[in-house]
């Protein structure tokens, strides 16, 4: 038994929490043995890449904090706040204290610190292909002529933290068979606060995305989208939902746990946005 | 043999895959009756609103002499023109159908051909005749741009030197490819030993 | 040195560019397919070539060292060009680079002016500045010619006019056959419409008084100036007229002609996805006395405007941009809105740095905010390991350090990360925004939202939050429990 604490993610946290869930039951299943940090509350991905540095940095102090009470690997349920932790924080906080005119060695000292808790973290999938052990509780029957998904892979886990065959390797262990759009490296407009700031060229972005993904979908009979950011997906689906063309939207978390439930993945796949 | 020389191979794949037209040659004879061929070519595609009968040639040992008057196709009157460091040469080349030149050296991991401009290698023919004839002799092909750059003589740098690797070409209309914008359209290496 | 650069700017603001970007569908279709085909040949090339890629290695390193050693390669550069009769001068701003030209042209009695494409010229409003003085300039890259005759800006650094489809070309070349008096293109038929460019600008060529070009690279030790291009105009420019003038931007600066050897494909590599471009021209000094090519008076024209001000600066690694274009091709923003959206010489990842770095944030300092997702296919992209996507997010801490951003917003920030600061007021915020929510809800969706969140339901529907979030069922069922499965 592995002990792993579980980041959620401020989106999964208040906006899918049945992704969170979903996450936990997967782990467990693998083994796991699961630690929900409850002090836990954003990465502060938001404000750094809107240029509020300070204030990412209370985050990202708040965060360290919050993580600190273990030395187990933290499964984080985003590739791009993932990224966050482990990529942007040591010098994050480094350069923060500095430019708060705060001394070398604090700074010096919240640099060790990130860096410490940056080596524990492991996006949901990376965490997966690693662990030992297949589904304890329920046996992934094989998807038979299953439809497949589409897999959205988001641009900081692809360019930052550089995981991009993971995911798609664990859904095929899950027999989900799964497929990347064509411009499969372009950017579907999320982009955190971006998304809000400037909605024009972000829905763009979201309407070229849906494109690619409509026209995967079609050639390959998919019946959902999936990705292991849940930014992405609520951009997408927000947008797809406001053109009226809903199409399934599944976290990775999601997706698994069907699979670990024996249910065929096209099966009552929720239509969030039309009720 | 060329055909077998791994480098020579090198070299036609990129030169052709970059929009150029290669022949090999061996001996002196060969390589006479291979330029017969290429120019007999020149003649044949070349554009009837920009009729020309004249080619200006570099007369050089890259040229072996060649008597080039003599590989004149059968029924087609040739002006041949040797190109000298006069000023008339601009507009003589202009109104040209083909430019025949040497080179420095050649390159086979990229497919290029280097040209220094000199009173007996003049760079116009390679760029206003609408189709440019190179001779490669097989000892002036290396193997990497890096190593033809070394060759150039930096205590005595040419003026002007140039690399070619393939046609003139543009994609500035819908991205589509053309050949011929400024320079030649068509490129020819003939690669010979002797 | 360390002045502060001036760039040209287009006066409409953000959004009216971005909103006739969006709305040029002609464009966008174009864009995309340009960029998409140069982004996938820059990925191939490098497959099966390694040399490729440890030259490019080799070249970062080079180019970083030119950086810490401009003002010695600089004299170094000079000196060389004048020991091989040529001239050079040092223009500190696009004022004093202009005039320099104007000059040049003015005492050598230059009636027409043949260009090659260059940035730094555009950089600079060259082009108005000698036709101000009665000189006529006839740009000779294909697709600077057509944007000319349009009376338009380039909108992509390699391929300027990209966004205009054969038909509006065809329609230009209609009216400038009508005005030079020749035969217009008889049809719209890409080799059709550049045959005829090939023949309207052939004479221009051979009875040009003088050439300008920009310059991909200047090699310190040998006093070189090299040329880039697939058209061969450059071959013309500076084969052809008397006077040669290369305005060229100081950071083009190499040490040697090793470095040269290292750098020299990848332009062409990372532009357009080929092994070296079809035309490379080194031009190392004047024309023979008895030569009837070359120029007979060569000036160089080194451009600061501003780069020097980047030296030892977190930004200075941007001064080794090669200007291929890769991050423009890379970039989903660019993509989707194209060059003129940008309002600046420089568009695309690179442009939306260098703008606000060359003039201090004084024009368009909005470009660091709103072309960048901050997805890094930049990064990835620039084969000279430009940070991109940290100057992009220093460049808006910079913004809001000096108060360039809205008030309310920098409040919004504030109040957002204290209360996410502490999970006590992570959970307040959260009960807010549960009481709030109702005011937006409908079908069980938000439709719409206050303050930042309302652009989002510009164009999209949110969920609400849950009525239990992640955190709060935790707590409810497993805090201090052990371990059981739920929900199942």
């Amino acid at each position: 038994m592995e002990a792993v604490s579980l980041f959620v993610t401020c989106l999964v946290d208040m906006f899918r929490p049945e992704a969170g869930r979903a996450a936990l039951r997967v782990i467990e299943r693998r083994g796991g043995q699961v630690n929900f940090p409850v002090d836990q509350t954003c990465c502060g991905q938001f404000s750094y890449n809107a240029g509020y540095q300070h204030e990412a940095a209370l985050l990202a102090r708040h965060w360290i904090e919050a993580f600190e009470a273990t030395r187990d690997p933290i499964v984080a349920l985003s590739g791009s706040c993932a990224a966050m932790v482990v990529h942007i924080y040591p010098e994050l906080l480094k350069e923060d204290i500095e430019a708060q005119g705060g001394d070398e060695r604090d700074a010096a000292r919240w640099q060790a610190r990130a860096l410490a808790v940056g080596q524990r973290v492991r996006e949901l999938s990376q965490w997966l292909l690693h662990a030992d052990g297949s589904p304890s509780s329920a046996q992934s029957p094989p998807n038979g002529d299953a439809p497949s998904l589409i897999y959205h892979l988001g641009c900081h886990m692809r360019r930052v933290l550089r995981a991009t065959t993971e995911a798609p390797s664990i859904l095929a262990q899950s027999g989900v068979p799964v497929h990347e759009p064509a411009d499969d490296d372009q950017c579907c407009g999320f982009g955190g606060t971006y998304s809000m700031t400037e909605p024009m060229v972000s829905t763009a972005l979201a309407d070229a995305k849906w494109q690619c993904i409509q026209e995967k979908a079609k050639e390959v009979s998919a019946v959902g989208l999936t990705s292991a950011d849940l930014g992405c997906l609520l951009h997408l689906e927000g947008r797809a939902v406001r053109q009226g063309t809903p199409f399934p939207c599944l976290h990775l978390a999601e997706v698994l746990d069907r699979r670990d439930q024996g249910r065929p993945i096209g099966e009552n796949l929720p239509l969030r946005g039309l009720s | 043999m060329l055909a077998s020389d791994p480098v020579v191979r090198e070299f036609v794949i990129r030169w052709e895959a970059m929009g150029g037209r290669s022949y090999l040659a061996s001996g002196r004879d060969d390589l006479l009756r291979t330029c017969q061929l290429a120019l007999r070519g020149v003649v044949w595609n070349q554009p009837s609103e920009m009729a020309s009968d004249t080619v200006v040639y570099w007369n050089t040992p890259d040229g072996l002499d060649l008597d080039w008057v003599s590989i004149t196709p059968d029924g087609v009157a040739v002006r041949w023109i040797p190109w000298t460091n006069t000023g008339e040469m601009r507009q003589i080349t202009a109104g040209s159908i083909l430019g025949i030149t040497g080179c420095a050296w050649a390159v086979s991991s990229t497919g290029s051909v280097a040209l220094y401009s000199g009173p007996k290698t003049g760079l116009l023919p390679s760029v206003l005749a609408p189709s440019h004839l190179i001779l490669v002799p097989r000892e002036k092909i290396v193997a990497t741009v890096a190593e033809g750059l070394q060759r150039v003589p930096r205590d005595l740098l040419p003026p002007l030197v140039k690399i070619i690797t393939g046609p003139s070409m543009t994609a500035d209309i819908e991205g589509m490819l053309v050949t011929g914008v400024h320079g030649p359209g068509q490129v020819i290496a003939v690669i010979y030993e002797c | 040195m360390k002045a502060t650069g001036t760039l040209p700017q287009d006066p409409r603001p953000w959004r009216q560019r971005r909103d006739a970007a969006l709305a040029d569908t002609t464009m966008r279709t174009t864009i995309g397919m340009v960029t998409r085909r140069l982004h996938l040949a820059r990925q191939t090339v490098y497959q099966g070539f390694p040399t490729g890629e440890s030259d490019r290695v080799q070249s970062v390193q080079d180019k970083r060292d030119a950086i810490k050693n401009m003002e010695a390669l600089l004299a170094e550069f000079r000196r060389s060009v004048e020991d091989h009769g040529g001239r050079t001068y040092l223009a500190r701003s696009a004022a004093d680079a202009v005039e320099i030209v104007r000059t040049i042209a003015e005492t050598a009695g230059v009636r027409r002016v043949v260009k090659t494409k260059s940035m730094a010229t555009e950089e600079i409003e060259l082009n108005p500045g000698l036709i101000a003085s009665g000189i006529q300039v006839i740009e000779t890259d294909l697709g600077e010619y057509i944007i000319q005759r349009a009376g338009e800006k380039p909108s992509h650094i390699l391929a300027p006019a990209a966004h205009k489809n054969r038909q509006a070309v065809q329609t230009l070349f209609q009216s400038d056959a009508r005005n030079a008096g020749m035969e217009p293109p008889e049809s719209d038929d890409p080799t059709v419409l550049t045959r005829y460019a090939r023949e309207r600008m052939r004479q221009e060529f051979l009875e040009a008084d003088m050439g300008i070009t920009g310059g991909n690279f200047l090699v310190a030790d040998t006093g070189s100036v090299v040329l880039i291009t697939n058209e061969g105009n450059a071959d013309l420019v500076t084969s052809c007229p008397p006077i040669l003038v290369s305005v060229v931007g100081v950071e083009k600066l190499l040490k040697d002609w090793q470095a040269l050897q290292h750098l020299i494909q990848q332009p062409a590599m990372n532009g357009v996805g080929q092994r070296l471009s079809s035309y490379t021209t080194i031009v190392s000094g004047t024309r023979p006395a008895d030569g009837v090519e070359g120029p007979q008076d060569w000036h160089v024209v080194l451009l600061d405007n501003g780069r020097t001000r980047l030296l030892d600066t977190r930004y200075e690694d941007v001064l080794s941009c090669i200007r291929c274009g890769a991050c423009l091709n890379a970039c989903p923003v660019f993509r989707q809105i194209g060059g003129h959206a940008y309002g600046s010489v420089y568009s695309g990842p690179i442009g939306i740095v260098e703008t606000p770095l060359l003039t201090d944030l004084t024009i368009l300092p909005e470009l660091p905010s709103v072309a960048c997702t901050m997805c890094h296919a930049c990064a990835d992209a620039c084969p000279m390991d430009i940070n991109l996507p940290g100057h992009i997010v220093a460049l808006r801490q910079e913004k809001v350090a000096r108060h360039l951003t809205a008030q309310g917003v920098d409040l919004t920030y504030r109040w957002w990360a204290r209360q996410w600061a502490t999970p006590q007021g992570y959970r307040r915020s959260i009960r807010l925004a549960r009481f709030g929510q109702r005011f937006y809800r409908k079908q069980g969706l938000l439709q719409s939202g206050p303050g930042l969140a309302r652009g989002w339901f510009k164009t999209r529907t949110m969920p609400p939050i849950a009525e239990e979030t992640f955190g709060e069922w935790w707590n409810k069922t497993r805090n201090g429990e052990g371990h059981k499965y739920a929900g199942q």
